[in-house]
Order: C-alpha cells, then structure tokens, then sequence
C-alpha cells in the first residue's frame, strides 16, 4: 500500500491474547503488526480453507513463533487480527497421518495458498499481492 | 436381511426409481437446452427438485453404501474408508453388519474433496484433504471461535 499504512483493528479475544505474550512470542508479534500495518495481506501468511467447503476462506493464518498463530482478516484499507493463540500444526499433520490413513500428510504441508491471492485480494484495489 | 426389506419390495421400489430416474434425465436434458426463457428454465428447476425427492422417497430404505462401494466412490481403499469411519469423516449405517456407510456422508466428502482439490494447488487429493482438515482444526480452536465470534458481531478495537 503506497504511502499510507493500514487501519488496523482487533477483536477483544486478539487484544487479550496479544497482551499475554511473552518472550519471543510477543517479539514476533510486534515486528508481525508493524509489517501488517505497511503491507497487509502480503504479510498475514497463507489462506485458511473454510470449514464448510474446504473453498477459501475470509481468513489469513500467519505463523509466529513455535505453535504461535495469528489469525487475520481484511476490508479495504483495514486489517483486522481476528485471534491468537496456539495450534500444533506438526502433531496435528502426524495424527492425521496415522488415524486418518492420509499418507501425504505426515510431513506437513508443502504448498500453501497464499493470503493476498493472485489479485490482491484481501486488499483488492488497495494493495497489490505482495508475494 | 440387513436392511430389513423384504426382495420383492426392494425390486418394487427399485423399479419406482428407476422410472423416477429416467423422468429426471429428461428434465435435466430439457435443461441443456440453449434457448429455454427463464420462466422455462425455473419450471424444469422445479421439476427436477420434485423428480429428485420422489427418487429420495422411492430409496428411503435403511440400507448404506458397502465399504467396497464408498472405496470406489470417493477412489481411496476400503481400509482408508474403515480409519475415516472410525475418526467420524464418514458416518456409518447404525446397527447394520457388514458395515454400511451412509450415502449423504460420502457425497458430503465427495463434495469436499471436490472444492478442496480446486482451491488448494497440491497434486495428491490426500495433501489437499489434509489441509482442509488442517484448517478445520485450526478454525475450530477455542481462541480461534472466540475471535471470529467477535468479529461476526462487529466488536472491534482499534489498535
């Protein structure tokens, strides 16, 4: 976004989790949030699949630090960290390995959607995709 | 037998939707035509609405799919369906033995990997699979509800 940053806005479940972390959680957050601000979705990780479909979702996940995760999503011209807290991609994928007999899955996911999308979207018209 | 109907019956409600299924292929045909109007078009809609739940009602039997027949609906090995029906991502016919899996949940996984294979640019369907239940478990934590929750009803700060 040329000269002029994000608004950004949280939920009270975000606002809350932001302010208990700690350590290097809490450091990769804010340097996180200062990105978001100037580049948006070109930042915010990749797209979540929707829960229903398995098309794509309204939502951005973005990696932090260990099993950290923020959750993002965006209007035009605003960004928005809808929630934060932890979830154990590795453990999960392994599980889903063994139980679900989905072979593939063991080693994590190689490729992922990215959050801006081939036409910039979230920020259609206010940003362009940032790869 | 296991879904509790006698042959004769079940040949008799066989052949109701078969006569069913030939009238909806007919409909469905009219459909493809190019120059239906769109009171035309909704008319064979309707049509095909009241077709599909009269070949519902003409199988509204108990019987499920045989794990054999899942396996080759949805292209994975029976053992694959087995784990599935096990973790719950496919739902089994209650009570019956052999096991039979119900049709609406192979056509809800069917419908799944379908979208799921055209938005997630993985090559194997099982990667793409796994990702969509990835993103489940991760939408459905409770930190993650809370904020979504919050963000449905428009509670916001400004940061």
């Amino acid at each position: 976004m040329a000269g002029r940053d994000f608004t950004l806005r949280a939920t009270p479940a975000a606002v809350a989790a932001i302010d208990r972390l700690r350590g290097r959680a809490r450091k990769s957050y804010v340097t996180f949030e200062v990105e978001l601000r100037k580049r948006g979705c070109g930042v915010a990780g990749y797209r979540l699949l929707g829960a229903e479909d398995g098309g794509y979702s309204e939502f951005c996940c973005k990696r932090l630090v260990d099993d950290w995760r923020v959750i993002a999503t965006f209007e035009p011209g605003v960004a928005i960290v809808v929630a934060v807290g932890r979830h154990d991609s590795h453990t999960f994928y392994v599980e889903l390995s063994k139980t679900l007999a989905i072979g593939a899955s063991g080693q994590g996911r190689k490729e992922k959607p990215a959050c801006c999308g081939e036409d910039g979207w979230p920020s259609v018209g206010l940003a362009p995709a940032v790869a | 037998m296991s879904s509790g109907a006698a042959p004769t019956q079940l040949r008799r409600r066989a052949a109701l939707a078969r006569l069913e299924a030939e009238e909806l292929a007919d409909a469905v045909s009219e459909l493809r035509t190019a120059s239906l109007s769109q009171p035309e078009v909704e008319r064979a809609l309707e049509r095909v609405e009241a077709l599909s739940a009269r070949v519902q009602k003409a199988l509204d039997l108990p019987g499920g799919l045989s794990v054999a027949q899942a396996a080759e609906r949805l292209e994975v090995s029976e053992p694959t369906i087995r784990k599935w029906l096990a973790e719950g991502l496919l739902e089994r016919v209650e009570g019956h033995k052999p096991v039979e899996v119900t049709q609406r949940s192979v056509i809800e996984v069917e419908r799944v990997l379908g979208t799921v294979r055209e938005s997630y640019p993985a090559r194997r369907w099982s990667e793409a699979l796994a990702a969509f239940l990835h993103d489940r478990d991760l939408l459905g934590q409770e930190w993650a509800r809370e904020g979504v929750e919050q963000l449905r009803q428009g509670e916001l700060i400004e940061r």
